[in-house]
């Protein structure tokens, strides 16, 4: 039988922590996910899934359902992020790592995906990771939360406390900026093949 | 805030026209139906609005190419300290009750009691070779006081440190050490025939064990203590020798610098010598030609 957040949120307010692991089981991703592309580090992301669910553990009792649970637990990721990019402050940077062996990360993919079609993802990753990097923060955090979390404006205006215009606004100021940097740096696939011959 | 393109057709405008609300509401499909089929109706007669809608779609493409690394995470809470245990879960547990329903003295003995009885005939060895003041062969086991081959290398380590440990700092007396070894042997000898059936004064001998158990305890860790002491010693002689050796050793390179600095000087001053030589022969009327 699978429970919702709110009857998993319930036992684990009785202490069942089993409860509370399988919370920690349907939404690691997520926020692993979210904090990844907000702060761009793979070691602080984890850092700050960890953390978000030790922080959500110990305020459980205070949490009263006003909100549904992935929203709570999103709001505590978001504001552990800020937290970091405070910390930081530095503007986050992703890149591939110079170490990367290619034909490793082909084996982990399975046979579908050739290393050609591979390197062309990942560099591709490496480019969206980098017009991300020039977003203002709230921009970068809507389009996030929007495009790879799936959440509604409305949703999205009361995590990040703003009006849902505003959220509007800045996703398209976001994507804009976005298309503009993309246009000029996604390479032709007569670039791409000259780049998989070097590697 | 509306934008509206130069281009755009006056007959075409509608509130929804470069709208950015209204453009992301229609790109994300998020919106009253009422609304969205206004912004509907009104790209389908827009190019501008379509070709800016295109783009943005265009964009989210390239955007889904974006994921996260794929890594194990594994989070898990406890309830005891609220922190992550994902390696504990693949920590064996002993199983209490299946221990329990064995004798203890047919149950298997445990590596701390075998890490304390190798210690002991160690300790034994160690008595052994103090109280006889000789050499231990060092080549090939010696048989311990149950008949147990003590390793080789056991052995040699006892050799070696029998020098140190019988000559410095002898907090254990030699007597003790035997009274141990007698012991031992006493306490081997009772156990050995008697394994088969339970003994018939079990608390007793329990409390024996757990006397002798302190002893060695104690046998060790004041050994442990003397190898500290002895370890330290010989590190700071050590610094010693290295520091007295890199003060000859710069001695030296400083000696032969000066010398050939010395070398140096007297060979510049030949050449300076030769050069004014030189030059007063050709200055002179009728010099060298």
């Amino acid at each position: 039988m699978t429970w919702t957040d709110e009857e998993l949120v319930a036992r684990s307010r009785t202490g069942d922590m089993d409860s509370f692991n399988q919370l920690i089981l349907r939404w690691e991703r997520p926020i692993y996910a979210l904090a990844y592309r907000v702060i761009g580090q793979e070691e602080d992301a984890r850092d700050v899934a960890q953390e978000t669910f030790l922080r959500a553990f110990r305020a459980l009792p205070g949490f009263k359902g006003q909100a549904k649970f992935s929203s709570w637990i999103y709001r505590i990721a978001l504001n552990l992020c800020r937290d970091w990019i405070r910390r930081k402050r530095r503007t986050p940077v992703s890149q591939l790592p110079e170490d990367v062996d290619l034909s490793e990360l082909a084996a982990e993919q399975g046979p579908t995906e050739s290393v050609e079609d591979l390197v062309a993802r990942k560099e591709l990753s490496a480019v969206v990771e980098e017009a991300m990097a020039l977003l203002p923060e709230e921009q970068r955090t809507a389009v996030i939360l929007k495009e790879y979390h799936g959440m509604t404006f409305q949703e999205i205006a009361d995590l990040q406390g703003c009006p849902l215009s505003t959220v509007k606004t800045r996703l398209y100021q976001g994507l804009s900026v976005l298309r503009k940097h993309l246009k000029d740096r996604i390479p032709s696939p007569a670039e791409h093949a000259v780049r998989v011959r070097e590697h | 805030m509306k934008k509206v393109p130069e281009d755009h057709n006056s007959l075409n405008r509608s509130p929804y026209c470069g709208d950015p609300g209204a453009l992301v509401s229609y790109l994300y499909n998020d919106g009253s139906p009422d609304e969205l089929a206004a912004i509907a109706a009104h790209v389908q007669t827009c190019d501008t609005c379509t070709t800016e809608l295109a783009a943005l779609g265009d964009t989210r493409e390239v955007l889904s190419a974006w994921s996260p690394p794929q890594t194990e995470l594994g989070l898990t809470l406890t309830s005891s300290d609220a922190l992550p245990v994902a390696a504990a879960a693949t920590m064996p547990v002993p199983s209490v009750s299946a221990v329990a329903d064995v004798p203890w003295w047919r149950q298997s003995t445990p590596v701390w009691m075998q890490a304390v009885a190798a210690s002991m005939v160690f300790a034994a060895g160690i008595a052994i070779g103090a109280g006889r003041g000789g050499a231990v062969p060092a080549t090939a086991g010696s048989v311990g006081s149950a008949g147990q081959t003590v390793p080789a290398e056991a052995v040699k380590t006892n050799a070696a440190l029998k020098g140190e440990t019988a000559l410095k700092g002898d907090s254990v007396s030699r007597g003790e050490l035997a009274e141990l070894e007698q012991r031992l042997r006493a306490e081997l000898a009772r156990l050995s025939p008697s394994s088969s059936t339970p003994a018939p004064a079990q608390t007793a001998a329990r409390t024996d064990d757990e006397a002798l158990l302190k002893r060695v305890r104690s046998l060790l860790s004041e050994s442990e203590e003397r190898q500290r002491s002895e370890l330290a010693l010989r590190t700071a002689q050590v610094m010693r020798d290295m520091e007295i050796q890199r003060k000859v050793d710069m001695a030296t390179v400083q000696q032969d610098i000066g010398k050939i600095q010395g070398a140096t000087g007297a060979e510049l001053r030949q050449q300076r010598e030769l050069t004014n030589m030189l030059i007063n022969r050709v200055s002179l009327p009728g010099g060298v030609k």
